[in-house]
C-alpha cells in the first residue's frame, strides 16, 4: 500500500504551548466531506465512489499527462490508479487525504510507465527555470479556436518541464491543495508556492512580450 | 498576485480545451469500483526485499516485466513477456496454494498450477491481477499491475 503522508494539521497538533492548547485545529469541512466519501465507498457505496472520481479524476489525469505520456498510456495510469484505490479503500489511514494518495500513486505509475517507454523524465532544479525554444504548432493547439488561447498554450510549452508539470497539476479542476500537489509531483510542499510564483513570472514575461496580458485582463476578467 | 491568478485560470481553461480526461477514462474510473472484493486478503506488490508495497519490480525493458507480490505466508513471482497479441505470463507461487486465477478487466480465468507452484497464462495488454486460494481456504488477491 502506498503510505499515507502525514497531514500538516496532524503535524501541527504536536506543537506545545498555550495557543495550541486553547485552540484545537479547526476541522476542514472539505476534508470531512472527502473522508465521509471514502468511508461510504469502503462500505460499498457506488455513489460515494463516483463522488471521489468526480473530485479527483481530473487531477489524476493531469498528473499522468504532466509526465508527457501518450493518451493511451495516461489512460492506463489513471485506470491503474483507480483500481489501486479500490483495493486500498479499507486501509487508508488518512482518508481525508485520498487526493494526495491518488496523486502519489498516479505519479509512481506514470514514472514507471515512462521508464518502460524509455522516456527520460527531466528533473530540473528550482534554479533551472529556463525557457525552452518556441514549440512547433501541435495537434492540441489546433483545438484552440481563439488566438489568445493558442498564444497562451504556446507560451506554456516554452516553460521547462518542471513548470509545465506544476502548472498542469495546479490547474486541475477542482484546484488541488498544495499538499496534494506536493505528493503528486514529489516536491516539498514548501517549494510549491515559490516555484509556482517563479513559473508564472516566466509565463507572464513571455505573455507580456506578446501583448497578451493587457487584452486578457480587460476582456476576460474585467479587472 | 492577481495577475498570477488570472494567468493560472487561463492556463486551466486552455488545458480543459486541449486535453480534458477522455469520457471513457472517467467511465472506467467509475467502473473500477465493480472490481471491489472484500472477502479476499490483499497480497501487495513489493519493492525489492522491503515489505513496503510500492510499485513494480525492476522493469527489464519494454517487452519484459517482472512483478513480485508477498506477505508473510505467500509469495508470487510473475514474469511478463510481450507477444504479438498480448502478454505471456509465467509465474510461481511459493507457499500453500490450491488455485490461481488471472483477472483482467474483462475476464477471470483459472490457470493450471503444477506441483512446484508454477503457472502460465496469456493476457491482453492492460490492468491485470492474480487471485489465489490456498490449501487452507485462504483467498488472496494481488494488487493490479498494468501491462
Amino acid at each position: 500500500m502506498v503510505p499515507d503522508p502525514v497531514p500538516s494539521d496532524v503535524r501541527a497538533s504536536g506543537v506545545s504551548g498555550s495557543v495550541a492548547q486553547a485552540a484545537p485545529p479547526l476541522r476542514d469541512p472539505e476534508a470531512d466531506v472527502v473522508a465521509a466519501l471514502v468511508a461510504e465507498a469502503a462500505a460499498g457505496s457506488q455513489q460515494a465512489w463516483d463522488g471521489i472520481v468526480a473530485r479527483y479524476n481530473r487531477l489524476v489525469w493531469a498528473v499522468a499527462r504532466s509526465f508527457r505520456l501518450t493518451e493511451p498510456d495516461a489512460a492506463d495510469v489513471v485506470q491503474t490508479t483507480w483500481l489501486r484505490l479500490v483495493e486500498h479503500l479499507d486501509g487508508l489511514q488518512q482518508p481525508e487525504r485520498v487526493g494526495a494518495w491518488l496523486g502519489t500513486t498516479a505519479r509512481r505509475e506514470a514514472l514507471r510507465l515512462a521508464k518502460v517507454r524509455g522516456q527520460a523524465v527531466q528533473r530540473s532544479s528550482d534554479a533551472d527555470l529556463v525557457l525552452l525554444p518556441d514549440a512547433a504548432p501541435s495537434i492540441e493547439e489546433s483545438l484552440l479556436t481563439r488566438e489568445r488561447d493558442a498564444q497562451l498554450y504556446r507560451a506554456v510549452l516554452q516553460l521547462n518541464d518542471r513548470c509545465q508539470r506544476l502548472l498542469r497539476v495546479l490547474s486541475a479542476s477542482p484546484p488541488p491543495r498544495y499538499e496534494t500537489v506536493s505528493e503528486a509531483l514529489g516536491l516539498p510542499v514548501g517549494s510549491i508556492g515559490p516555484t509556482r510564483g517563479r513559473c508564472l513570472d516566466k509565463l507572464r514575461k513571455v505573455l507580456d512580450e506578446q501583448g497578451w496580458f493587457g487584452e486578457t485582463t480587460t476582456i476576460e476578467t474585467g479587472i | 498576485m492577481i495577475e498570477h491568478e488570472v494567468v493560472l485560470l487561463a492556463v486551466a481553461d486552455v488545458f480543459d480545451q486541449v486535453d480534458p480526461p477522455p469520457a471513457h477514462v472517467e467511465e472506467a474510473a467509475r467502473a473500477a469500483f465493480t472490481t471491489r472484493t472484500i472477502d479476499e486478503e490483499l497480497l501487495p506488490l513489493l519493492q525489492g526485499q522491503q515489505l513496503t508495497p510500492v510499485r513494480a519490480q525492476p522493469v527489464l525493458d519494454d517487452a519484459q516485466r517482472w512483478f513480485s507480490f508477498a506477505d508473510n505466508r505467500l509469495e508470487v513471482e510473475v514474469g511478463a513477456r510481450r507477444e504479438r497479441h498480448g502478454w505471456a505470463l509465467v509465474g510461481q507461487v511459493t507457499g500453500p496454494v490450491d488455485s490461481v486465477w488471472v483477472q483482467t478487466l474483462t475476464e477471470l480465468v483459472q490457470v493450471d498450477v503444477d506441483d512446484l507452484g508454477r503457472f502460465d497464462a496469456t493476457v491482453s495488454a492492460g490492468p491485470v491481477r492474480l487471485k489465489l486460494q490456498s490449501e487452507g481456504g485462504r483467498r488472496v488477491r494481488t494488487d493490479w499491475v498494468t501491462l
